[in-house]
């Protein structure tokens, strides 16, 4: 029974780590945007990432899909004012890394929202209440699930994020050499764009 | 395999970037569509799932109501191949509430792994419910493809009639069976009522000798007892009426149910042969029978009568069904709110034909404080006729009235079995 209690509380204790960790990561990514975001419009924007925040730990700790989803509007909403701003400032390239560090942590949280929300209910005190000692093996399973799918997902999303800094890099390389391709990344683009179509519209 | 919203979303997402850096001729948001592109190219394929193996354990498997149900659903993956963002959905109807627990699973399955979930349903009401299928969905990693099946994992939960202990009832029958039991037989046997003194013959037991009546005779002359053994009693519940509710303060379908299923248990324990016919808008049997199986039979039948008004006429339902289930002479109960006029003939006609009848009838006691005085005046004339057709029952029925708040055990300990001449 001991034993149980303590498989129990390690669970729990892992389990809120994740939510804490993905709270503070989410903070950072908050930070991330709004530094792109001109000091004049930084009162509005630090605003807009308080509620953000404010929605996101609700979204954790009191699990809501909808709170996910308003967390995840503020940082969108953040990440296209940037993005508008770097824009209109002509300093995109620049900012390029921010950016898109920014932009793939948001499509990090739309997947970590999703696997907290769905497994919250496995999670919950009354599930933990529910035969405890038999349902520890499904509370860990769903743990272990969530952890592994941040982890590849954070494996794959940091690939993309250096193949996409490297096809730049590599396209701005080539640019100085051709003048007549001088956006080879956007050929790149299309290439795979056009070819994971391909693979998606495919009958089976 | 269908694409699935957040699919054409991501899609959506792609393009505007492409499209934007086309109509604004800045090449570095194409930058954004790369890892777009890769995740579409990655999550671009999920396969059927491999056979799974699914069970759903119950608990209890009989429920007789005001008790928590548990389920626990177990999930093998029984191939050598990994089955990655599987998403598994218990029905079950809308009827039941849940209470803690969970009814979905998103998991991943190794190789030979199991894993299960579970929740609880609140305690149902009395019925029948099919639980499930499993609704099954896999999922590419980003969930941008997805394949919807089913698991044809289908039980079923009867929650039964709630039982209460009734005690002994008395009954008396003109007909008996072979097996000793608690009706009289009219006929000289081991009970232990006095039936008459007869002359002393070989075989009888010393103890039984009335010495008494020997001295006074000159000759040995022995007590005899009357045999109780066991009769065919035929629980004839009527559902029929679909306003009981507003005659009566309290569910009378529901009650007659359970006051039904509390027979049913005591007369088969009493050793009789019980059988069980609902006339209501669904009609339910059982053919008659003795011990345990049969009385999981009977609050079976029970458990899935729903009560309404029947498409058929009463007298023919229930007087056809009587004759052809149980033989003349035996004993019927009836449940009945004696709002059917048929009612009275129907009990009338079996009295002639030899049935011994016993009929439980609720209790009208109802508050009118409130009511308009057309209701009022409805009530009364309701009341009236039914006070008229419970005293012509009473001439051939024993009557018992029954509410939540009479206790029906004393009520049945109170009432002795006609006397037959």
């Amino acid at each position: 029974m001991e034993t149980t209690a303590k498989s129990i509380d390690t669970v729990t204790a892992r389990w809120k780590l994740t939510r804490v960790v993905v709270l503070a990561l989410l903070a950072l990514t908050f930070i991330l945007v709004i530094a792109g975001i001109p000091v004049a419009l930084a009162l509005p924007a630090v605003f807009i990432s308080a509620l953000g925040g404010v929605f996101g730990a609700l979204a954790l700790f009191r699990t809501g899909e909808m709170w996910g989803r308003a967390a995840l509007i503020a940082l969108a909403l953040l990440f296209s004012l940037s993005i508008t701003f770097q824009l209109a400032l002509g300093s995109i390239l620049t900012t390029l890394p921010l950016l898109l560090l920014g932009y793939l942590m948001i499509l990090f949280f739309v997947e970590a929202f999703d696997a907290l929300s769905k497994h919250s209910q496995m999670h919950s005190r009354e599930m933990l209440q529910l035969q405890a000692s038999r349902a520890i093996p499904a509370i860990e399973k769903s743990l272990q699930h969530v952890l592994r799918k941040m982890a590849r997902l954070g494996l794959m999303l940091g690939a993309c994020y250096l193949l996409t800094l490297t096809a730049v890099s590599l396209g701005s390389y080539l640019a100085s050499f051709s003048s007549l391709a001088p956006d080879t990344s956007i050929y790149i683009v299309a290439v795979s764009v056009s070819l994971a179509l391909l693979l998606i519209l495919r009958e089976e | 395999m269908t694409l699935t919203k957040k699919g054409v979303v991501y899609l959506v997402i792609a393009y505007s970037f492409i499209g934007l850096s086309l109509i604004l001729k800045e090449s570095a948001l194409t930058a954004f569509v790369i890892p777009t592109a890769l995740l579409l190219l990655i999550s671009s394929h999920v396969s059927r799932p491999p056979e799974l193996k699914v069970t759903r354990r119950i608990y209890p498997q009989r429920s007789f109501g005001d008790e928590d149900i548990d389920v626990r659903v177990e999930v093998n993956n029984n191939s050598n191949r990994t089955v990655n963002e599987l998403d598994l959905e218990d029905q079950i109807p809308e009827s039941l509430t849940m209470g803690v627990g969970t009814r979905t699973l998103t998991t991943y399955l190794r190789p030979h792994e199991q894993v299960e979930f579970s929740y609880r349903i609140s305690a149902p009401r009395r019925g029948s419910y099919a639980l499930g299928p499993i609704l099954l969905r896999r999922s590419d990693f980003m969930q941008f493809h997805e394949y919807k099946g089913e698991l044809p994992v289908r039980d079923e939960l009867t929650v039964m009639p709630k039982i209460e202990k009734l005690g002994p009832i008395a009954l008396r029958a003109r007909r008996v069976g072979q097996w000793p039991g608690l009706v009289p037989s009219r006929r000289t046997g081991s009970g232990t009522e006095f039936f008459e003194s007869r002359p002393y013959a070989l075989g009888d037991e010393l103890r039984r000798i009335n010495w008494k009546a020997s001295a006074k005779a000159g000759v040995l002359i022995t007590n005899a007892y009357e045999g109780e053994q066991v009769t065919d009693v035929l629980v004839v519940v009527d559902g029929s009426e679909g306003t009981l509710s507003r005659v009566f303060d309290f569910d009378v379908a529901e009650f007659e149910l359970s006051l039904a299923a509390s027979l049913c248990s005591q007369l088969i324990n009493q050793g009789n042969r019980v059988g069980l016919s609902v006339y209501s808008a669904v009609r339910t049997w059982v053919d008659p029978g003795f011990g345990k199986r049969q009385l999981l039979r009977l609050l079976n039948g029970l458990a899935v009568a729903s009560p309404g008004r029947a498409s058929i006429p009463l007298q023919y339902a229930v007087e056809s069904v009587i004759v052809s289930m149980v033989a003349a002479k035996s004993v019927v109960v009836f449940i009945s709110p004696l709002m059917d006029d048929q009612i009275v003939r129907v009990m009338t006609n079996l009295a002639t034909r030899g049935y011994e009848i016993m009929c439980f009838t609720p209790a009208t006691v109802v508050d009118l404080a409130g009511m308009a005085e057309s209701e009022i005046l409805a009530r009364r004339i309701l009341a009236v006729e039914r006070r008229i057709k419970m005293a012509e029952v009473a001439e051939v029925a024993r009557l018992i009235e029954f509410s939540p708040r009479l206790d029906i055990k004393q009520e049945l300990r109170r009432w002795k079995p006609r006397q037959r001449a």
